[in-house]
């Protein structure tokens, strides 16, 4: 996922179209990403620099405390999907082989055995970290052949672009016949603000 | 990194953090909005270290929603038995207690990891008084900052210093985001300081 905002970002033949208001969590996530690139390169003194990504997520802060329903998904939803589907298809192919085999009647009643039942899904359970395991291994593989490029944060089209797309959610909840959507637009602004104050500390060129 | 020795990194932190707290509350007034915004920062970061401190090693972690997984599917299958539902119902009842209780699992798990923090880091450290004057707090908090960073890179393990790898542990890895989220709010409150006393000295002649 990260790749592919980085690429979106970098594509930016024109960061002043879109006619759409843009939404809240793509903003959030978009910061986040830039974010967390930020704080990757300045632990491993890639690019040192404390100020630009603090700021920038002071405004991360605000633009979430804006959303209507500010809640966190899971940090690593990819991870939850894949073991989800694991335990669910181990679960599942284990109980049709039980029905089918005969392993989960009791002795041909029409009931099941609690027992077994609880081991499938004993079974689907340890199938989750196995596959998050293997997700893990490939995930290793993968950022040892990326290479780091350019920080997205030292971008001055990134700023232009995020400004951009907080001024007109702003504007949409600025005349907002609910309070609280009008709320969210002073969060707004200190987001701007706080952008703003991120883009005065990159280093000039 | 061995847990115990994180967690006497962390104590450190904690003890320089709680210095530079003492001495920024003290001084933070009713119009200081730099002091007491980073006073902000540093009171939720103690939260953070403390349930980065409380993780719990992925294995205790199956073994124990293990455990609770079989209680749950053979208490309610035999419930459902009982009740003397069919194969679907005893299914369908069985399924989602399951459900229902991993649903719980993050909360449950939170309180768990709260506690657990709590345990292993100790009590609140008493800040020593004068430790460190305002102008001398924001190196007192980068030594914080120097050894939070440390603690976290070597939680990522010495293969992983790049910048690609280190984005990827700062995403998935449950210990490193919460020390990364830790560093971010740190490096907010040093930031807020660095503006407070710029302004102090913008206002003298």
């Amino acid at each position: 996922m990260n790749e592919r905002v980085f690429r979106r970002l970098r594509a930016r033949n024109d960061p002043f179209s879109g006619t759409v208001v843009p939404r809240l969590r793509h903003i959030e996530r978009d910061l986040d990403a830039v974010i967390t690139d930020a704080q990757s390169r300045d632990w491993s003194a890639d690019r040192p620099d404390q100020v630009v990504f603090a700021r920038l997520a002071q405004a991360r802060r605000r633009v979430r405390a804006a959303r209507r329903f500010p809640v966190a998904g899971p940090a690593d939803p990819v991870a939850v999907l894949i073991g989800a589907a694991a335990a669910a298809g181990v679960a599942g192919g284990l109980l049709w082989a039980g029905v089918a085999g005969g392993l989960l009647w009791a002795g041909g009643a029409v009931a099941v055995r609690p027992v077994p039942l609880a081991l499938v899904a004993v079974a689907g359970l340890w199938a989750a970290p196995a596959a998050v395991a293997v997700l893990r291994r490939l995930r290793r593989r993968w950022d040892r052949d990326t290479h780091p490029g350019r920080a997205p944060i030292d971008d001055p089209y990134l700023y232009a672009a995020l400004r951009r797309r907080i001024e007109t959610c702003a504007a949409a909840a600025r005349d907002h016949r609910s309070h609280r959507r009008r709320g969210a637009a002073t969060e707004l602004e200190y987001a701007l603000d706080w952008l703003s104050a991120a883009q005065s500390e990159l280093p000039r060129r | 990194m061995s847990g115990r020795a994180l967690h006497a990194e962390l104590t450190a932190v904690r003890a320089l953090v709680a210095d530079g707290l003492a001495e920024v509350g003290d001084a933070a007034g009713a119009g200081q909005v730099w002091l007491r915004s980073a006073c902000t920062r540093l009171t939720s970061l103690d939260g953070v270290l403390v349930e980065a401190a409380g993780m719990i090693a992925t294995p205790v972690w199956v073994v124990a929603v293990t455990a609770v997984t079989f209680v749950v599917v053979v208490l309610s299958a035999a419930a459902a038995e009982a009740l003397g539902l069919g194969v679907a119902g005893v299914l369908a009842v069985s399924g989602t207690a399951l459900l229902g209780t991993l649903a719980a699992g993050p909360w449950a798990g939170r309180r768990v990891r709260v506690a657990l923090g709590r345990r292993r880091l100790g009590p609140e450290p008493s800040p020593v008084r004068g430790a460190a004057t305002l102008t001398e707090v924001p190196e007192h908090l980068l030594r914080a900052r120097v050894r939070l960073v440390s603690a976290a890179l070597r939680r990522a393990g010495a293969d992983h210093w790049t910048a690609p790898h280190l984005r990827r542990a700062i995403r998935t890895d449950p210990v490193v985001r919460r020390l990364a989220h830790a560093d971010l709010l740190l490096c907010q409150a040093i930031d807020c300081l660095d503006r407070h006393l710029g302004d102090l000295r913008k206002d003298m002649p």
